[in-house]
């Protein structure tokens, strides 16, 4: 139901007494504010004979009972969208009321209770929505970022690690070679402390009663000493091959990485696009898998290498002596703590440095995909500026990261410095005192610089992770935000549309509660051309997008030759329709490329075929490279009308069934617009055409025209049958003619 | 302003009605669609039981209208627009002509439910309001724009790339989510923000440094 809680207890008791005989609560909703707007707690209750409110507007009106009106006194309900939140408006007789407020967070709930009151005032059957997402996690109670996904607290730590590992999986044997060749090294490492201890203790100070002679001793420094090289060699060696190797290990893994993520991110729906600024998206596929990467190259490794290190001194110190081994570990208590302490700012920290990283380079973006702008008006002042403004807020927030770590590091060297303080001192009397040797103390505190230099290390380690966790956190959203629903398990394979559109009761909203089109219905038959009328804003791209299944509805019905978009194969789908758009993109390779890119298995008769049917063959061999001339970035080396030929030329190609041409020739000349004209005149010709425009003349030989207003159809008709009507689409043919008389006349004045 | 008085505004009126006059802005520009222009002080606005408002100007009296500040965020007091109220036609306006505007098209187009598209009047210089009309119009907005003013910071943590919030509002307290604050937080200026949460609900903090400290610190660690 509607409702995100219960009833509360009091509330309910109150609302039993109320209730006559035969009377039934139908729906109920809270809404979280109450009265005078703050946030709280207000109920609509609606039954089969009324609608009530407690708690809300009661107080401020009368101070007693509910508000309530009968069912039979109410003609409709419907939300207003307000900033940050909406009323319920109540419609009867005597005029408009307005019922409840509710913040944002409510809005796709309300917007269902209006139409399920509007539909009992009706004397309709009660419909609603039965599938509103939760804005909280129903396991842990928390607010969901977004109720589409996971509960982020629910993922388990571990299984994130578990995720991060199973890139290495397909290198499993590589990977576990490279852990043994690593742990070799370790165990490696670990000898040369006892060799020193041997060369002090045996070959150059020797105690006791019997010292050995000087040339056995000299032989003795000569074996350790070879034995130190050869140790010396070897571990070069296994570093050496062992680097190499996991230089190509993580290459590998943060390869896979990026393509899973680049291609999750093709799949997503357009909302996802819609949320989010370019540069981020950009920032997520590239600096966020490389942070994974380097974590995966270095970190792991690191972490798995020194884990066994500690290890194995830690029992070797332990063997050597306990009891200064307690006295040493000491400080490490306090290490830890400092770093897990540390792991909490830093974390929010490089989050903040992150987003101001974000942010510059979405500004940089702006400032140079939007250079002609900035120079036609002479802002580059300004824009330097701006640039120089958040360019300083990132070195601030950097700077804030980077200076925790520099505090960091001579707080960590201190702790080590005073463990190996308290060795020289316990040592150093055993040594006096005849229970230690020299070569024994040398030992240790070697054993100790090695036991400590990975832990002060182990921060980096947690840096890395900080790092690479925030950067995964980023890369599983991304991978894990519900994709389009390509192929749902009944997916209708339809290769060959035929064409006829139908719109049952169309409704759908970028924004919750604010409707972009509303209850939209009409049919379109195979072949037919319409044209679509209307101001800016007024819904027209957003009809064509839904036809695009760009977007899902939000409610009635999209079908196409009698099977709903939804079901129907993407693939499939978008095969059979062609776009052009005002501003057509061009992909920055060759005309030949971009032409064929609609159908890249395409012979160069076909791309002539299309480029002539497109009237862009002449202007395009008249281009020193001829077909293969690059077009620049986003096809920038083009001119407005020349780009918009190529991509008909690019839809001609791909021959859909259904063509949709939104403002296709709004941003040309009237020379290039006649070009552009027959040429989509030819596109046309048996396929199903929306057509959307703002030059009406354009749509002279569409079969029927339909006019959108803010959202809804109002009028459809054949040109002359609206015309006839003398309504919206009348006045809006008469503005335009009046328009062009006007600029007729001067032009004759200036003559 | 008031050297203005009702002249000026009775000319553009005039040429509203399609009389001699054409409509011309501050610069001289001819204006496409012009609206009644009127100093706050000669301003007297009466709420209405369905939420819009009744606006008495020297020039005409509008009945239902929705007033909206021009310049909500860095200049409230600039100037405000009056839309006239979808659900009936708005004064003695309008007459069926031009783009819709009050007078619906016939069949039910009468419940249109948002602030307005045409406007009918523009108000200029609000400091001058009368206290009365301050205080409705405040209460108007109140009820067309829910943005809450943060007071205190309870809790902040960043986890997974969002920020969970705990915060204590004008309205009372509040848990909400951002998601990235590349996206979410607006800094209106050096120490005054606008955060918008994942719903579209919206958080002010009119000053940062007016917080105490520990919601300052909170605030500092992310953004």
């Amino acid at each position: 139901m509607l409702a995100t809680k219960p009833l509360p207890p009091d509330l309910e008791s109150r609302l039993n007494g109320s209730l006559d005989k035969g009377e039934e609560v139908l729906f109920r909703i809270d809404s979280d504010l109450a009265t005078d707007l703050k946030f709280g707690e207000s109920w609509l209750i609606v039954t089969n004979r009324r609608v009530l409110v407690y708690l809300t507007v009661e107080r401020r009106r009368n101070g007693k009972g509910p508000v309530e009106f009968s069912l039979k006194a109410v003609r409709s309900a419907d939300v207003m969208p307000v900033v940050g939140g909406g009323v319920l408006l109540l419609r009867t007789k005597s005029g408009m009321t307005p019922l409840i407020y509710y913040s944002n967070s409510l809005s796709a709930r309300f917007a269902e209770a209006a139409k399920g009151i509007s539909q009992l005032a009706k004397g309709k059957e009660l419909l609603l929505a039965s599938d509103l997402k939760p804005d909280r996690c129903p396991r842990c109670g928390r607010l969901l970022v977004d109720p589409n996904e996971r509960c982020p607290f629910c993922v388990r730590y571990l299984q994130a690690i578990g995720r991060i590992l199973r890139y290495l999986k397909p290198y499993a044997w590589f990977t576990v070679a490279t852990v043994l060749l690593a742990a070799a090294i370790t165990g490696v490492m670990l000898l040369p402390p006892k060799i020193t201890r041997i060369i002090v203790d045996q070959a150059l100070t020797p105690q006791g009663p019997v010292i050995p002679p000087v040339d056995e001793r000299i032989f003795l420094l000569l074996k350790m000493v070879m034995a130190l090289l050869a140790i010396n060699v070897t571990s070069t060696l296994i570093s050496i091959y062992n680097g190499t190797q996991l230089s190509w290990l993580g290459g590998r893994v943060g390869r896979d990485i990026r393509a899973d993520v680049f291609q999750a991110v093709e799949k997503l729906g357009m909302k996802f696009f819609d949320r989010r600024h370019v540069g981020n998206i950009m920032a997520r596929i590239m600096n966020d898998s490389s942070t994974l990467q380097n974590f995966l190259i270095d970190g792991f490794p690191f972490l798995a290498q020194n884990a066994l290190m500690l290890g194995g001194i830690v029992i070797l110190l332990w063997v050597r002596s306990w009891e200064l081994t307690l006295l040493v570990m000491l400080p490490v208590p306090l290490m830890i703590l400092g770093q897990f302490v540390f792991w909490k700012y830093v974390r929010g920290l490089s989050h903040k440095a992150w987003n101001q990283y974000a942010l510059l380079n979405n500004r940089l973006h702006e400032a140079v995909s939007g250079v002609r702008v900035v120079k036609a008006f002479s802002q580059e002042s300004r824009e330097v500026t701006r640039f120089e403004r958040q360019n300083d807020r990132w070195f601030t927030a950097q700077y804030s990261v980077d200076k925790f770590w520099g505090i960091f590091f001579p707080g960590m060297s201190f702790f080590v410095t005073s463990g190996s303080l308290i060795a020289w001192w316990y040592a150093g009397n055993g040594i006096i005192g005849g229970t230690w040797t020299v070569g024994q103390l040398m030992e240790y505190t070697q054993y100790l610089w090695m036991f400590y230099g990975p832990l002060q290390w182990f921060s980096q380690i947690n840096n890395w992770m900080t790092r690479a966790f925030v950067g995964a956190e980023r890369i599983f959203e991304t991978i894990d935000t519900v994709p389009e629903a390509y192929d749902p398990s009944d997916a209708v394979a339809m290769p060959e549309l035929k064409g006829s559109i139908e719109f049952k009761d169309v409704t759908f909203s970028y924004e919750k509660g604010k409707p972009a089109l509303k209850d939209i219905s009409f049919k379109v038959k195979a072949g037919e051309m319409i044209g679509l009328v209307g101001k800016s804003g007024s819904g027209k791209s957003t009809l064509l997008s839904m036809l695009c299944r760009f977007y899902a509805v939000d409610e009635g019905e999209i079908l196409i030759d009698g099977v709903p978009i939804q079901k129907i194969r993407l693939a499939d789908l978008r095969q059979n329709i062609g776009l052009v758009l005002q501003d057509p993109f061009l992909f920055g390779s060759s005309i030949y490329e971009n032409i064929s890119y609609s159908r890249p298995d395409a012979n160069s008769a076909d791309i002539i075929e299309a480029a002539r049917a497109a009237n862009a063959h002449e202007f395009i061999l008249q281009k020193n490279d001829a077909y293969d001339t690059r077009v620049g970035e986003r096809g920038n080396r083009l001119s407005g009308g020349e780009k918009q030929r190529i991509s008909i030329a690019r839809a001609i190609l791909h021959n859909p069934r259904i063509l949709i041409l939104d403002e296709a020739t709004s941003s040309v000349d009237s020379e290039t617009e006649s070009k552009i004209q027959q040429a989509l005149d030819r596109l046309v010709r048996n396929r199903t055409t929306f057509v959307a425009a703002h030059r009406l003349s354009t749509l002279r030989n569409a079969d029927r025209i339909f006019v959108m207003e803010e959202g809804k159809l109002i009028e459809t008709g054949s040109h002359q049958q609206l015309m006839d009507k003398e309504g919206m689409y009348f006045r809006l043919v008469k503005a335009q003619e009046e328009a062009w008389r006007k600029a007729k006349r001067n032009l004759t004045l200036a003559q | 302003m008031a050297e203005g008085e009702a002249q000026p505004h009775a000319g553009t009126v005039m040429a509203k009605h399609g009389k001699k006059r054409a409509p011309h802005g501050p610069s001289g520009l001819e204006q496409p669609d012009p609206a009644i222009s009127v100093d706050a002080a000669q301003v007297r606005l009466v709420p209405n039981a369905d939420g819009t408002l009744k606006l008495v100007t020297p020039a005409k009296t509008f009945k239902r209208v929705r007033i909206r500040l021009g310049r909500p965020l860095y200049e409230p007091d600039d100037f405000a627009t009056v839309f006239a109220d979808g659900g009936a036609p708005a004064g003695h306006w309008g007459g069926g002509k031009g783009w819709g505007g009050g007078r619906g098209h016939g069949h039910g187009r009468g419940g249109r439910l948002n602030f307005g598209t045409h406007e009918v009047a523009l108000i200029t210089n609000l400091t001058a309001l009368s206290a009365e009309a301050k205080q409705i119009l405040d209460d108007h907005r109140l009820h067309h724009d829910f943005t809450c003013k943060i007071l205190k910071v309870n809790s902040l943590a960043h986890q997974f790339g969002a920020a969970f919030w705990e915060v204590e509002t004008d309205k009372g307290m509040r848990q909400f989510v951002i998601r990235g604050t590349t996206e979410h937080v607006r800094w209106l200026d050096d120490d005054r923000l606008l955060i918008t949460d994942v719903h579209g609900n919206r958080f002010e903090i009119p000053s940062l440094n007016g917080l105490d400290r520990r919601s300052q610190y909170q605030i500092h660690l992310i953004l």
